[in-house]
């Protein structure tokens, strides 16, 4: 490094690891590319992963080698150390994590470095994709960091329905532009490009509730209890907004623990609901989906049922048997009575024997967590 | 490296746990050393008081007792607090553990308390729960409130700068997963976010694809080894993209050399019946890119698992598997070219269909379903719907779609769901039985009587909206789209005696 301690991010070009150090080769802007090294050991293995991950998103041209990612390096062979929890090994977690994001599509999914809207977005990461719609992570203009959900409907589908579903999706994020809450992710735009539809949304930087869940397993009643009191209230927020506004997407996925250890909602249901009635399907996690939801009548109620499966979810880090009465296995039941009687509650087939209103949950939770106590 | 930390602690496996009170609070305040900084802060600043004092008054002698009134008088008072904070310190330097935090597989170190080490079981601990601290050295930093101990209970708290002395935080969580699964974890996100190592790994394996082509594929192009020649793209029903291609057959010699050249595996053959110049259907599935084998590996398996299924069929009525490769990071399915419509379209153009041409084609597709149910094991076909149903022009039903791995996952989790104006309860909970596919063909009759989709998840009357549908008819299609297995027809070969009896 000549003379100069403090590099800009973007003429990081590369990082390798090579003979047990850290090597920084910087790009040759400037007439000085230049090479830093660090001793490894002075990183502990956290601060390792955080430079790793802020090189990420503050210069995600930067090549990385891979030697660097290698568990070993980053502290976590811990994972593969307890390998008598077979669900919890490293390998399993990522590999389980990544093939349910990335499955076979039937259109091209955007590359890293794609732009759209004249340059205006640029593809910096890809979230997850399958069937007709794709998640990616984005720069707008160059500074904010944004979700965009791209939603593909295929060529050769109907051309009525497809006018049809398109319609009801303007207008329904024409209603979503119009929602600001601390705790959900705001729906900043809707564009189409080559035809496919795009939906901007805002990015929380944080844990799912899956994630989170899958790496530390079920959780504790009291924290599930606090949890639901949360959800509650971001879906009372929703649903009093006449007419009310449905989420149809309540799930641990679209739940974020953010930063400051709040809980946010993200990613209503809307853009699946546009390409599955445009292509006769239905798209969404068929566990939280209410049976009258899958009947095409979504009512707030639908949002209550997805709730109760959420904090199935939560409990036991399993998926509910969709279209059923969730109660928690006997083992968990015992142990978190309360949460078990929210749970059954909420997910009753017949929207009647449901609990019918938010304010119905929350009276019902605060009512449990008194117990709980 | 656990293993190894723990021979450099002899001291660990001296420990035994001592026994506390119900409930008692251990504190563990401070590492070594904390009491002798708090010593030497103290005295500065009171020294730093005194000069204080003296400089500005050094008329009278700071330690006079006659002038009571006097500012100096609060200097014994200083020098009397000093002392005290002095000798708090070296208690506390003396209370403070001279071993960090630390485990083996059955316990943890927690610290020294008098000359006792504290250890706890990890089988005893019963939650952790996240707190906030706030000490002299630290400020306010997070910290852990252990519950737990033997026979009494016990709470320990731990600061998080403690256990960051020998590990590393995820370690520790890590640890306490591994040992003490059923302890209750109640964390802040705070600590959940330095462990999302997923999010990691994403974006390393997110790669900038290398794909030649990004687009969709144009006429006059070539695949499987210059084989297939597109010459249109196919619409009409169904997800995902189809081709229709002529198969331009290769000199056996020639195409070894080829076969040599290219990496890309080839997952099935069965050529025998393809002649040049065939007219063929490319079913196009897009790979996902990443760098790793892994995620290549599982979405080719679900390509597989779909040659598989047709590769076991052999009838006349079912769409014949021709060839399968991957080019281009996209999967290809070679299909036999079927003429003719789908029922689907059929009806959007001419309308409800009268009972007696339903009952035939279904007569038709019955045949097929009970082929593929008497195989062993049985072929659950799990999308029989009105589009995946083509009439020949001679007036033959053919089933032509089998991607049943990829649009209806078996697991729950699975995220595109299909087409669920006609798939059954069951099939949702994801165990599909050949009861399945009668679902699927009641919901299929439904349309074709009345030109309208069946209401996902229920039992169908088409009569209900079409006057003119019979009443028996009516009766076959409410047994077949019956909720419950038992309720509907235990087999096609059931249902085709009802619809014969018509």
């Amino acid at each position: 490094m000549q003379f100069s301690i403090r590099r800009p991010w973007k003429e990081l070009s590369q990082i390798l690891l090579q003979d047990g150090q850290l090597l920084l080769n910087f790009g040759e802007s400037y007439g000085s590319h230049g090479k830093a090294m660090f001793k490894l050991d002075g990183f502990k293995s956290s601060d390792l992963k955080d430079f790793i991950i802020a090189v990420h998103s503050n210069s995600p041209t930067t090549s990385i080698e891979l030697d660097l990612l290698e568990p070993k390096l980053l502290g976590m062979n811990h994972l593969e150390a307890s390998g008598s929890r077979g669900d919890l090994t490293f390998t399993s977690l990522w590999e389980k994590d990544l093939a349910n994001r990335f499955a076979s599509t039937a259109f091209i999914p955007l590359e890293v470095g794609a732009e759209l809207q004249n340059g205006d977005y640029k593809i910096i990461g890809q979230m997850s994709f399958g069937g007709l719609s794709a998640v990616y992570l984005c720069r707008h203009k160059n500074q904010e960091t944004v979700v965009l959900k791209e939603a593909v409907v295929p060529i050769n589908s109907d051309a009525a329905s497809r006018e049809k579903a398109l319609e009801m999706f303007k207008r329904e994020t024409h209603i979503l532009k119009g929602i600001f809450h601390p705790h959900i992710a705001r729906v900043k735009d809707h564009f189409v490009e080559r035809s496919h539809d795009y939906l901007v949304l805002e990015h929380i930087d944080g844990v799912d509730l899956r994630a989170y869940v899958s790496e530390h397993g079920p959780q504790a009643e009291r924290m599930i209890i606090r949890w639901a009191a949360e959800i509650a209230d971001i879906l009372q927020y929703l649903h009093e907004h006449s007419p009310p506004i449905i989420h149809r997407d309540v799930t641990p996925d679209n739940l974020v623990i953010d930063r400051t250890g709040a809980l946010k909602l993200i990613d209503f249901g809307a853009a699946n609901e546009f390409v599955g009635a445009a292509t006769g399907t239905l798209i969404g996690k068929q566990a939280y989906i209410a049976p009258e939801q899958f009947r095409g009548k979504a009512l707030p109620q639908s949002d209550i049922y997805s709730l109760g499966c959420t904090l199935y979810y939560l409990a036991t880090g399993e998926d509910p048997e969709p279209l059923s009465e969730s109660s928690l296995p006997p083992a968990y039941a015992s142990s978190m009575p309360a949460l078990n009687t929210l749970i059954q509650s909420c997910t009753q087939i017949e929207v009647s024997d449901r609990l019918l209103s938010m304010e119905a949950v929350k009276n019902c939770i605060q009512q449990r967590s008194e117990t709980a106590q | 490296m656990t293993d190894q930390q723990n021979t450099n602690l002899p001291i660990s496996v001296a420990a035994k746990s001592t026994k506390y009170r119900p409930e008692k609070t251990l504190d563990l305040n401070g590492r070594p050393g904390d009491g002798i900084i708090v010593y030497v802060l103290t005295s500065l600043l009171t020294a730093g008081f005194f000069i204080c004092i003296a400089s500005r008054d050094h008329a009278r002698v700071a330690f006079s007792l006659h002038n009571v009134s006097d500012t100096g008088a609060l200097l014994p008072l200083a020098f009397f607090f000093c002392f005290l904070l002095g000798l708090w310190a070296a208690w506390s330097a003396k209370e403070s553990r001279p071993v960090p935090v630390d485990w083996t597989d059955t316990e943890i170190i927690l610290g020294r308390a008098r000359d006792t080490l504290v250890t706890m079981p990890w089988a005893t601990i019963t939650s952790i729960s996240q707190q906030t601290d706030w000490d002299l050295i630290n400020g306010t930093q997070p910290a852990f409130l252990i519950r737990g101990g033997l026979e009494f209970g016990l709470k320990v708290k731990l600061k998080q700068s403690d256990i960051l002395l020998q590990r590393d935080l995820e370690t520790f969580f890590s640890a306490v997963r591994a040992h003490a699964p059923d302890a209750r974890l109640e964390l802040n996100a705070q600590a959940a976010h330095t462990e999302s190592y997923t999010e990691l790994w994403l974006k390393y394996f997110s790669t900038k694809a290398p794909r030649a082509c990004s687009t969709l594929l144009q006429t006059k192009m070539r695949l499987g080894n210059d084989q297939y020649e597109i010459i249109g793209t196919l619409g009409g029903g169904g997800q995902g993209t189809a081709y229709l291609s002529i198969y331009h057959p290769k000199p056996t010699d020639c195409r070894e050399k080829e076969t040599a050249k290219t990496s890309e595996p080839i997952i099935f053959q069965n050529k025998s019946q393809l002649h040049d110049h065939d007219q063929v259907v490319l079913k196009e599935y897009v790979l996902p890119v990443h760098r790793g084998q892994a995620i290549a590996d599982r979405t080719v398996e679900k390509l597989k698992s779909e040659v598989e299924i047709l590769s076991r069929l052999d009838h006349p009525q079912i769409v014949k598997l021709k060839d399968a490769f991957i080019e281009d990071h996209r999967g290809y399915l070679v299909l036999e070219y079927v003429f003719g419509e789908s029922l689907k379209a059929l009806v959007e153009r001419e309308g409800a269909q009268p009972d007696k041409i339903v009952a035939q084609w279904m007569l038709d597709v019955c045949g097929i379903a009970r082929y593929m149910h008497e195989l062993t094991p049985p072929v659950v076909h799990r999308d029989m719907t009105p589009d995946n149903l083509m009439l020949e022009p001679s007036g033959r039903i053919k089933i032509v779609d089998f991607n049943v791995a990829h649009q209806v996952d078996s697991s729950a989790t699975a995220t595109v769901v299909g087409k669920h104006a006609y798939i059954p309860p069951e099939q949702f909970r994801g165990k599909p039985t050949p009861q399945s596919d009668i679902y699927a063909l009641g919901g299929t009759m439904h349309f074709l009587l009345t030109s309208q989709e069946p209401v996902p998840i229920s039992v169908s009357h088409p009569r209900s909206l079409d006057q003119r549908v019979s009443v028996r008819l009516d009766t076959i299609v409410a047994k077949a789209t019956a909720y419950k297995l038992e309720d509907r027809y235990a087999s096609v070969a059931e249902m085709e005696i009802d619809l014969r009896d018509l």
